[in-house]
């Protein structure tokens, strides 16, 4: 191959079309590691998280953790695999130093789940993307290139924290779909808990495949292996470059070669891996400290069980029973935790439109303001449902209501003790807005007659000067009703 | 083997100091054992041995592949010369609860593999029997140890017969439990599948005590079986009136020493006086055993040692330069030969294009091994019984050159291991004042009905030698050496 | 089928293990000595039994979650290391897979 090639954005160019598979690894939020008892926090010190197992010490042996699998279940359910119930821990050879047994223990041959299926949107379609398997596996080390000058550092503490791999078909056909297939597999594995998706802490990691065929054809391409995209956008540009250099490459008339890339974020480039680096033989074979994973039907149905709604059955819902608006379903249900806290407030406010309207409006910008997300925001749906009644009475109006949950954000107090102690509550009662609307009106006679020779635009006018006489307090629906009835008498 | 203790007569660390002279006097010398690679210092031993349990104020002899706290585990390998593990085995925890004390590290091939202990990277050890023949291994250190009445009961590991065959060759009682009922946590991996901690005794009543000492679930080894562990001297002493006992023909070959073949006629005499019943088996697939172990224990060895790479712990090639030049200097350095032969064997036959033919057809075979032994069962047998070894303990050198002819050494044990089963190795006799060992292979769980019928068999040899001392705490034949 | 030394050499390239050109000839001579000897399988049908891989058959078990760490009590995890510096172990520079910066890799 020609030694770089540069960002740029693919050209349908030759009528080939790109087919791509990804392996993406998702780290599990379990507490402890695999296959030991060590925590899996990220970010300590190095080596601190470190125990005979996991520093591959001899004579010390792996022991599941159960909670691992359970979170494996529930991610091959939602993807709609088949879960075997005998699946084989195997060991995958390699020497690395970061990887301090010498093998990986993963799933080779018989793994926990296979033949899923996913349905992506994108482009306004929906697209099915075969899963051909979900594999439990545990990480590797770091090694660090930059902390001694002539050396590598080797921390352990993510040695042994339990992975899946979630391996797709080669269904998809375009960087942009790729990338809406990856934003939407996010979705659903933090929709299900199962990990945090932080890909700056490597909790998701992917790789991809990708070869280029004659539009249509059947057959496949021979394949290069894409490896180090650190973002979702990452990956999307790097297969953009890559299919873009398979392109000049057949165009010229030669053929691809089967080769691993690294993608090099900073230059927008991708460079083929040292040959030397590749030539493995993992020599799998079935771990003989760990006897086989056994699943019965019983504990599948009660994963199954507690499932929870999937992102698009969930929006279809809000759709369909809740009346809201195509837009603001996919808004309120892009997180569970948006979502849960949408429902909340609906349910206590019984008018979902309206919960949607605070939860979209005021509490998404002082969330984006504050920089975090829905589940750190400090009104619970509970408080905010407290409010959005006293805006549904009159008490406030709805802009006081947004400056009330500003101080709700700050104070941490209830709507009602805000409104209480500073006086917010509106005005409702007749015979005092009768005296502000009279008050008015006896001051403008002449805008009063211009509005009655049909000036009608006044109305606003004296609208906000009641508003002005009671302070802000008058319910403005009141007060326009009077108006009317007076101005028109 | 605590029944004395508490009498007055001795303080608690009276028989560990006894054993420690002893092991300090065979250690020296031209006439010397060298079944110990590392012996606690006497200082350290004061007072120990207290704890109130079945080994009160027993010393015990430990293998050096199991990682102890208090001493060094070199496995018999120069990659490991003065590691120090930071946990200890779970059998060693066991030992000591019950008021064991580890006197010391016993020699061994390294990382257990071999049948001789000549693969030691610290020399061999002799047969106490012997001087100029080997112990036979790889635990040749921990039966030379009971062999030479230092300590009446040790610990070591048996992956194809590293246990029984040097119990056999140093006429001593060596037992391998069945697969997962001693926890193999805290024993350096040889071959996961088939290693299983055992035990030495002067007597089957000390190796069975020793074992029930170990024997149980334990929850850092998956392996380890959840099943009670039942009273392996229940009936101990009840005899073989009406129990069937088969005897293999294929375990009776022209391989076999035509002497060893006649005192293993005359135990099954013996038992056949005392009431058992022997009927002629066959186990076809026995030939195909060593070939098979040869294939399977590798693989499995070629992936644990990979540990060994010189970054954590161990020997690291000083002048290394680059990754690959630690990994290959160190363990290139850091390994013997027969390890370095076992690790490229085991590579090959899981690499492409090879994993088929040799790892994927092994399995099969030792399914079927495993079946022949469970035909057995299934027609009505109770236990079988075999000689341990083809050969009695052969000379130092005799076998060093020609690795084949070691590996057969293993022929009448490694089928234990494939099949999960538990053996023992008792002795039978003698052949020109060497002893030779009969084995009792039992279905799995079956260890106490196998150990009454070595225990009949010893019986039934006593009176040619007493083989008890009257305090269990002390050695077995003291000083015969 | 023989082994060759070539292949011989392959093997203990993938095994990190450096034999010398003498001991590459000897181990290609008792490799196939083994191998002869190991060549007795192929007369079996092994066309009907299951794999045997395990030592026991067993399901696997979960850990007790209470289980603690074990060990390490007394010293650093780099106490028996080579070399182990700010508390990472420590091994010649390797060739950074992405040019220079902290290689997250992972497990492959």
């Amino acid at each position: 191959m020609s030694e770089v090639a540069r960002t740029a954005t693919p050209t349908d160019g030759g009528g080939m079309e790109a087919v791509i598979g990804l392996e993406i690894h998702v780290q599990l939020r379990t507490v402890q590691k695999l296959f030991c008892p060590d925590s899996t926090r990220f970010g300590d010190a190095p080596n601190t998280h470190v125990c005979p197992v996991c520093l591959g010490l001899p004579g010390a042996l792996p022991v599941l953790n159960g909670e691992a699998v359970g979170l494996a279940l529930r991610t091959a359910l939602a993807f709609g695999c088949t879960i075997h119930p005998t699946s084989i821990f195997a060991r995958k050879n390699y020497f690395y130093p970061d990887l301090p047994k010498g093998y990986q223990i993963s799933q080779f041959e018989q793994p926990i789940a296979t033949d899923g299926r996913f349905a992506v949107e994108h482009g306004g379609g929906v697209k099915e993307v075969r899963v051909r398997r979900i594999h439990m596996e545990e990480d590797a080390g770091k090694s660090l290139h930059d902390r001694f000058s002539r050396s590598t550092a080797v921390d352990l503490n993510r040695t042994g924290t339990p992975l899946i791999e979630l391996v797709s078909e080669p269904d998809l056909r375009s960087p942009s779909e790729v990338r809406a297939y990856l934003q939407q597999v996010k979705q659903v594995l933090e929709y299900l808990d199962v990990s945090d998706c932080n890909m700056e802490e490597g909790s998701l990691r992917v790789d991809a495949n990708v070869s280029i065929r004659p539009a249509g054809a059947a057959g496949l391409g021979t394949k290069t292996e894409l490896k180090n995209m650190n973002s979702f956008s990452g990956v999307e540009k790097a297969l953009g470059v890559e299919i873009r250099r398979q392109r000049g490459i057949v165009a010229e008339g030669g053929s691809v070669e089967h080769i691993t890339l690294l993608w090099d974020e900073v230059r927008g480039e991708v460079r083929p891996m040292r040959s030397k680096e590749e030539s493995h033989d993992y020599r799998y074979f079935p771990d003989p400290d760990l006897p086989p994973l056994v699943v019965s039907a019983e504990r599948i149905e009660a994963v199954r069980a507690e499932l929870p709604e999937m992102p698009v059955t969930r929006r279809e819902r809000f759709v369909r029973d809740l009346g809201l608006p195509e837009y603001d379903a996919e808004v309120l249900t892009s997180t569970r935790e948006l979502a849960d806290y949408f429902e909340s407030v609906a349910a206590a406010v019984g008018d979902p439109k309206q919960a949607s309207n605070w939860v979209m409006g005021p509490v998404l910008a002082l969330s984006k303001d504050r920089g975090t997300a829905v589940d750190a925001f400090p009104v619970g749906a509970e408080a905010l449902a407290g409010l959005v009644r006293l805006v549904q009475e009159g008490v406030v109006s709805r802009n006081v209501g947004k400056e009330v949950l500003g101080k709700m954000v700050e104070r941490g107090e209830s709507a009602d003790a805000i409104v209480e102690a500073e006086g917010l509550a509106q005005i409702q009662d007749t015979s005092r807005l009768e005296g502000w609307v009279d008050e008015v009106l006896d001051a403008h006679p002449d805008e009063v007659a211009r509005f009655r020779e049909g000036e009608k635009r006044l109305q606003g006018y004296f609208m906000g000067e009641v508003m002005k006489a009671s302070k802000g307090k008058a319910d403005p629906a009141e007060v326009a009703r009077l108006l009317g009835r007076k101005l028109n008498a | 083997m605590a029944r004395s203790v508490g009498s007055g007569e001795a303080a608690p660390d009276h028989f560990v100091m006894t054993a420690l002279a002893r092991a300090q006097r065979t250690q020296e010398g031209s006439d010397s054992l060298h079944a110990f690679l590392a012996l606690r210092e006497e200082a350290e031993l004061v007072g120990r041995g207290t704890a109130k349990g079945d080994l009160t104020g027993v010393p015990v002899a430990v293998k050096d592949n199991l990682c102890t706290l208090d001493l060094p585990t070199s496995c018999g390998s120069r990659f490991l010369e003065g590691y120090r593990s930071p946990f200890e085995a779970t059998v060693i925890r066991k030992v000591r609860e019950a008021g064991g004390v580890v006197l010391g590290k016993t020699n061994m091939d390294e990382f257990a593999m071999g049948s001789s202990t000549e693969n030691s990277a610290y020399g061999p050890t002799r047969n106490p029997h012997d001087l100029g023949r080997v112990p036979g291994g790889s635990s040749g250190g921990s039966a030379a140890a009971v062999a030479a009445g230092i300590v009446r009961c040790a610990l070591g590991s048996d992956t194809g017969g590293s246990v029984r065959q040097p119990a056999a060759f140093c006429g001593v009682v060596g037992i391998k439990p069945t697969y997962g009922r001693v926890s193999r946590y805290g024993l350096v991996a040889f071959a996961s599948s088939l290693d299983q901690v055992g035990t030495f005794g002067a007597s089957v009543e000390d190796a069975a005590r020793l074992l029930q000492v170990i024997s149980g679930h334990d929850e850092r080894d998956s392996t380890s079986t959840r099943r009670e562990v039942p009273d392996f001297l229940d009936g101990f002493d009840d005899g073989v009136e009406g129990l069937v006992v088969g005897v293999p023909d294929e375990y009776f070959t022209d391989a076999l020493e035509k002497e060893i073949r006649t005192r293993c006629d005359e135990a099954l005499e013996r038992l056949r006086d005392r009431g058992a019943r022997i009927r002629r088996v066959s186990l076809p697939h026995t030939a195909y055993a060593v070939p098979t172990y040869y294939v399977l224990a590798p693989a499995e060895a070629s992936s644990n040692l990979a540990r060994f790479d010189g970054v954590r712990y161990g020997v690291r090639a000083p002048e290394a330069e680059s990754v690959r030049a630690v990994y290959d200097e160190s363990r290139t350095r850091g390994f013997g030969p027969e390890v370095v032969r076992r690790i490229m064997l085991g590579t090959f036959a899981l690499s492409a294009g090879y994993y088929d033919a040799y790892y994927g057809r092994a399995q099969k075979v030792r399914s079927l091994i495993t079946r022949d032994f469970e035909r057995t069962w299934d027609d009505g047998i109770d236990v079988l019984f075999t000689p341990t070894s083809p050969t009695p303990a052969f000379e130092l050198g005799a076998r060093t050159g020609d690795p084949v002819a070691m590996y057969l050494s293993d022929i009448y044990t490694v089928t234990a291991n494939l099949a999960g089963i538990p053996g023992i190795s008792v002795p039978v006799g003698s052949v020109d004042g060497l002893p030779i060992g009969g084995q009792i292979l039992a279905p799995r769980w079956q260890e106490t009905r196998m150990i009454r019928v070595a225990r009949a068999l010893e019986a039934s040899l006593a009176g040619t030698r007493s083989r008890r001392d009257p305090d269990p705490r002390a050695g077995g034949e003291g000083g015969m050496v | 089928m023989a082994v060759s030394e070539e292949q011989v050499r392959r093997i203990a390239d993938l095994a990190r293990l450096k034999p010398d050109g003498a001991a590459i000839a000897r181990l290609t001579g008792e490799l196939n000595g083994i191998l002869e000897h190991v060549r007795a399988l192929e007369r079996l049908d092994v066309e009907g039994p299951e794999d045997t891989v395990h030592g026991s058959n067993g399901a696997i078990t979960y850990r007790d979650p209470d289980l603690e760490p074990d060990g390490l009590v007394a010293g650093a995890p780099g106490d028996r290391a080579p070399d182990w510096r700010n508390g990472f172990f420590v091994v010649p520079r390797l060739p950074a897979l992405d040019g220079g910066a902290d290689e997250d890799r992972g497990a492959p």
